[in-house]
């Protein structure tokens, strides 16, 4: 594989309202990969997210960020997006009078121009909202709108099936879930990573808990403390999290510290 | 802005031109009194300050210019058993319905009502016969002259019939037109009552509407205004009888310098009766929006539901809006909501928005064309609403 491919952040830091969040961050999610990203609630993975999606309120100071080789730093939210970026948000915005198929059609042109005709684009709309068990009703209503928690990750989750990004941020979508949306999350994911435009999607999931990822297999997991990147293991990692939650490993990189 | 170098009428010059107009609508002494009437009733308006610089209590413009006034009234739309008219034809041919609306409807104790009553030469009526359901909206064009314009719509549903009536304007430049809309809606009847207009810089509009609505009866209103000119607005709704419903919806967007005064009265005067007003404003560049949004309910209306939504979006810097509702309530077993936001376009919705692809005029745009879409919607045609989201949107660019 090529040594630009993948989403490569390195030596990433970020501040919000001049204080320092991000202090550093190396991280490169390979295309088809599944990344986990842990991390005590403030530790800084949201703004890891919305600083890698261009947030406006997040002031990146050093490093790098590319997606398949292109600087995305430089670039526009739209820009990022265009370029194949996705965040699924922690917290998604309501947008009243915009209804959600309308919505949806605007960003699959605006992402993918002209790719699919409107037949074919409510014959996936059809496909992704059964996977994501979502009634048709959906279509109809207002953009996260009244939506309940749930609701709106389904259809986080849903964009991001409809819009076939490269990279996928996961940004806390499992959190407030119940088991059968957190398995209409994990079958949303392997959906994707099973047909064409998403076979080699990348994915770096956030989470603060381990449940999705019975769901989700993660090939690489990372923990995050402090704006930092302070453990980076296989699976049993998030295993030990779950066991013992994140006091042991704060203990242990104090100690190396 | 009204004409920078015209003054406000003197008395003399109003009653001049009150005795100029058509007697055959109204008498010489009954316009006499109205335009007296228009010189002492108060605008309802404080008093111009720095950022309210006109005075609403004195307009300026000439009531009898040298010209005469060539204002035409077309109509459109198959009426079946309706009746839709020219106000002159109307006064010669259908007095007896004329005067069971006027009986009804106060112009006199409205500023604007009374000024429109004085000097009207012109206008529309429009009549339903009982359980008559005209299926098609009926449109009602008025093409204003490029001299002060007084134009009267008057509007009589009988017990348990429907319409939908349209009311349009086509200003030139430098337009003043005073108008009113009188309305009555009796037991069981249902009007849809509509207006859009967008007015220029150096015109002035105003409307003056007066409706009441009888037992079971319900009324909805809808108007949408835009422009750089001002734009002026007295509304009253009376529920007159138990069952009575009102549902008002109104677009704001000046633009410029533009002035838009609003001031919408609902009065539930019997119990069981509902009011829902929807207000959805948008401030550009420099200009200024005000809603005075009252809510009476009288002693014997129990049971009655009035809400009250206004929502404001300040998009230029110097924009400004001005809410203030008023709730006058006399009885205590009723309902009654006032609910308003205001602020610029939310940050976090515009990222969200160009997270997805679209860029930032693209995420602007689809949010105020959002905001708007609940008043929208609840305009009669699909071809008004696709023409008020062309403006919307064409406001926006
Ligand atoms: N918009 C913001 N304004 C001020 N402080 C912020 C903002 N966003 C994040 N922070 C601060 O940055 C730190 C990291 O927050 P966040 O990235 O949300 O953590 P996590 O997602 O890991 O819970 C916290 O201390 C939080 O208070
Ligand atoms: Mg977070």
């Amino acid at each position: 594989m090529s040594e630009t491919m993948g989403l490569r952040v390195a030596g990433l830091r970020a501040t919000v309202e001049n204080t320092e969040i991000l202090r550093g961050i190396d991280l490169v999610v390979e295309p088809g990969k599944i990344h986990a990203l842990m991390g005590p609630n403030g530790s800084g993975k949201s703004t890891l997210a919305l600083s890698l999606a261009g947030h406006p309120h997040y002031q990146v100071t050093a490093g790098s960020a590319t997606l398949d080789g292109t600087s995305m730093l430089d670039l526009s939210p739209e820009k990022r997006a265009r370029a194949g970026l996705f965040l699924s948000f922690q917290y998604p915005a309501a947008i009243p009078g915009v209804k959600v198929a309308n919505f949806l059609h605007a960003a699959r042109q605006a992402v993918r121009p002209g790719s699919l005709a409107p037949a074919a684009f409510r014959a996936m709309l059809v496909e992704k909202m059964d996977i994501l068990g979502m009634d048709p009703s959906f279509m109809g209503r207002y953009l996260n709108d009244g939506f309940s928690g749930g609701e709106k990750k389904r259809l986080e989750m849903l964009q991001m099936a409809m819009l076939a990004p490269k990279y996928a941020i996961l940004d806390e979508t499992d959190s407030g879930l119940d088991v059968d949306a957190l398995r209409a999350v994990g079958d949303s994911i392997a959906a994707l990573r099973a047909s064409e435009e998403g076979r080699q999607a990348g994915m770096l999931i956030i989470t603060h808990y381990p449940r999705i990822l019975k769901h989700v297999t993660p090939d690489v997991v990372h923990v995050m403390m402090d704006g930092r990147i302070v453990l980076t293991g296989g699976h049993d990692l998030a295993e030990r999290i779950e066991r013992e939650g994140y006091d042991g490993i704060r203990d242990e990189v104090g100690a190396r510290a | 802005m009204p004409e920078g170098l015209l003054a406000p009428p003197t008395r003399d010059r109003l009653q001049s031109a009150a005795n100029a107009a058509d007697v055959r609508i109204l008498a010489h002494a009954a316009r006499a009194r109205a335009v007296d009437l228009y010189l002492t009733n108060p605008s309802g308006r404080t008093r111009p300050n720095r950022r309210w610089k006109i005075d609403l209590d004195a307009l300026a413009f000439d009531p009898l210019p040298a010209e005469a006034a060539k204002h035409e009234v077309a109509f459109s739309g198959s009426l079946g058993r309706a009746i839709a008219l020219p106000l002159a034809t109307a006064a010669r041919e259908h007095a007896e319905t004329l005067a069971h609306i006027t009986r009804r409807i106060d112009l006199e104790r409205s500023k604007f009502g009374a000024l429109a009553l004085g000097l009207s030469s012109f206008g529309a009526l429009v009549h339903v016969p009982a359980d008559y359901d005209v299926a098609e909206p009926i449109v009602i064009t008025y093409n204003i002259d490029a001299i002060p314009a007084f134009p009267r719509t008057l509007v009589l549903l009988e017990p348990g019939a429907r319409a939908t009536v349209i009311v349009e304007f086509v200003n030139p430049t430098g337009a003043f037109v005073v108008g009113t809309s009188e309305l009555i809606v009796e037991e069981r009847a249902h009007l849809h009552y509509a207006t859009a207009q967008r007015v220029d810089s150096g015109s002035v509009a105003v409307e003056c509407a007066l409706s009441h609505v009888g037992r079971d009866g319900s009324i909805a209103l809808a108007s949408a205004d835009f422009g750089e000119g001002l734009i002026l607005r007295d509304r009253d709704t009376s529920l007159d009888a138990s069952g009575a419903r009102m549902e008002q919806s109104a677009i704001f967007l000046p633009t410029g310098n533009g002035h838009l005064d609003v001031a919408a009265t609902v009065r539930h005067v019997a119990g069981n009766t509902s009011s829902q007003t929807v207000v959805k404003a948008a401030a550009g560049d420099e200009s200024i929006a005000r809603f005075l949004g009252n809510i009476v309910i009288l002693p014997h209306a129990a049971g009655s539901d009035a809400s009250l939504r206004d929502d404001a979006l300040i998009l230029g810097p110097k924009a400004h809006i001005d809410s203030v509702p008023a709730l006058e309530i006399a009885c205590n077993d009723v309902k009654a909501y006032h609910g308003a936001t205001i602020g610029a376009i939310d940050d976090e919705q515009i990222f969200y928005l160009r997270s997805r692809g679209l860029d930032e005029n693209e995420a602007r745009r689809t949010i105020a064309l959002g905001f708007f879409k609940p008043v929208v919607d609840a305009f009669p045609t699909a071809s008004l609403r696709e023409s008020l989201t062309r403006r919307i949107v064409e406001t926006l660019r």
